[in-house]
């Protein structure tokens, strides 16, 4: 129980002794280690103290880490599938919408287009005019909330 | 933004992501793994973050990437072990399992009290007051897992200190 207390102050957030010993490389046992890490994943004011530390942050050898630009095109890549995922499962008849709205058609890759049962989309828009424009509704709120529309500007 | 302002970003902040992910995990290739994910993760939602907030915000990620990692390790490693897992903990221990005795429930709140925080409240509404996980995360405004780990601690730390009075197992 003591670590604990040495840990969270009396409003829960972490002590400067719990900052000092991670940023420190201190060892901290593995469930203090997991509450520190959730607690820095959602507390704005401990993470600010936390980054603080940090600064100046000493040289590190990272040669083994891929190249930023191999990431960066990683990044842009999965961003793409999971955009295409996400329309595959909002309802195709939005996705088309937004592309063509967005005007970023062409810019999609074709190998990472998911596998789209054509005739279950097609069924689907036909099913009723109300269904469909409500689809394309949801779809896009979705969509938005996802934040994506960069995958179209990069 | 572009590919290339990207990379740069990358450039920019790799030694320090990595730092956050080192410093959490304590083992430096599973860190190296956390800052690719982190940065993958980061581009999906960098528009949304301005760029003098990009330090706390990249080690926020980092640090929610070492969360996830963290707990599904401890979680295999006790599972092994015959212990009990976190995503174990929904099935409610309540006062009278930790406690078999007749002024067990005053003797909990009194426990539970003395724990502090970040355990008092989430353990206060789990075992007395018999909230749900969903219930308490929405209360506390705390994520379910964190509310998880914390009802998962706070039950040891009571199993013990109950343990050390004389009570229970
Ligand atoms: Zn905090």
């Amino acid at each position: 129980m003591a670590l604990n207390h040495l840990y969270f102050d009396s409003g829960g957030h972490l002590t400067a002794k719990a900052l000092g010993d991670l940023a420190s490389g201190a060892p901290i046992e593995e469930l203090a280690r997991l509450e520190i890490a959730e607690h820095l994943s959602y507390c704005d004011k401990c993470i600010k103290a936390y980054t603080d530390l940090l600064c100046p942050q000493p040289p590190v050898d990272l040669t083994q880490l891929p190249p930023a630009q191999v990431t960066a095109r990683r990044a842009a890549r999965e961003g793409r599938v999971l955009f295409l995922q996400r329309c595959a499962r909002v309802g195709f008849a939005a996705c088309l919408t937004l592309m063509v709205w967005l005007g970023g058609l062409s810019q999609i890759d074709p190998e990472t287009l998911p596998k789209v049962d054509m005739h279950a989309a097609g069924e689907k828009i036909s099913d009723s005019l109300a269904d469909f424009s409500q689809q394309i509704s949801d779809g896009l709120d979705q969509l938005f909330d996802f934040s994506f529309e960069r995958s179209f500007k990069s | 933004m572009k590919n290339s302002e990207f990379s740069a970003l990358i450039e920019r902040y790799q030694s320090f992501v990595f730092a956050v992910c080192f410093q959490l995990v304590g083992d430096k290739e599973e860190a190296l793994d956390l800052t690719q994910e982190t940065f993958l993760s980061a581009y999906r939602h960098i528009d949304t973050c301005r760029a003098e907030n990009y330090r706390p915000w990249l080690a926020r990620i980092a640090a929610n990437k070492a969360k996830d990692f963290l707990r599904s390790a401890y979680q295999r490693r006790v599972t092994a072990s015959g212990g009990e897992a976190l995503e174990e903990l929904p099935a409610r221990g309540g006062p009278e399992e930790l406690c078999d005795c007749a002024d067990g429930v005053r003797r909990i709140r009194e426990k539970i009290d003395q724990l502090g925080e970040p355990y008092t409240m989430a353990a206060r509404m789990y075992f007395l007051e018999e909230k749900s996980i969903e219930e308490i995360s929405t209360r506390l405004s705390r994520p379910k897992k964190t509310i998880q780990t914390q009802i998962y601690r706070a039950k040891q730390m009571l199993r013990q200190s109950l343990k050390e009075d004389g009570y229970g197992t």
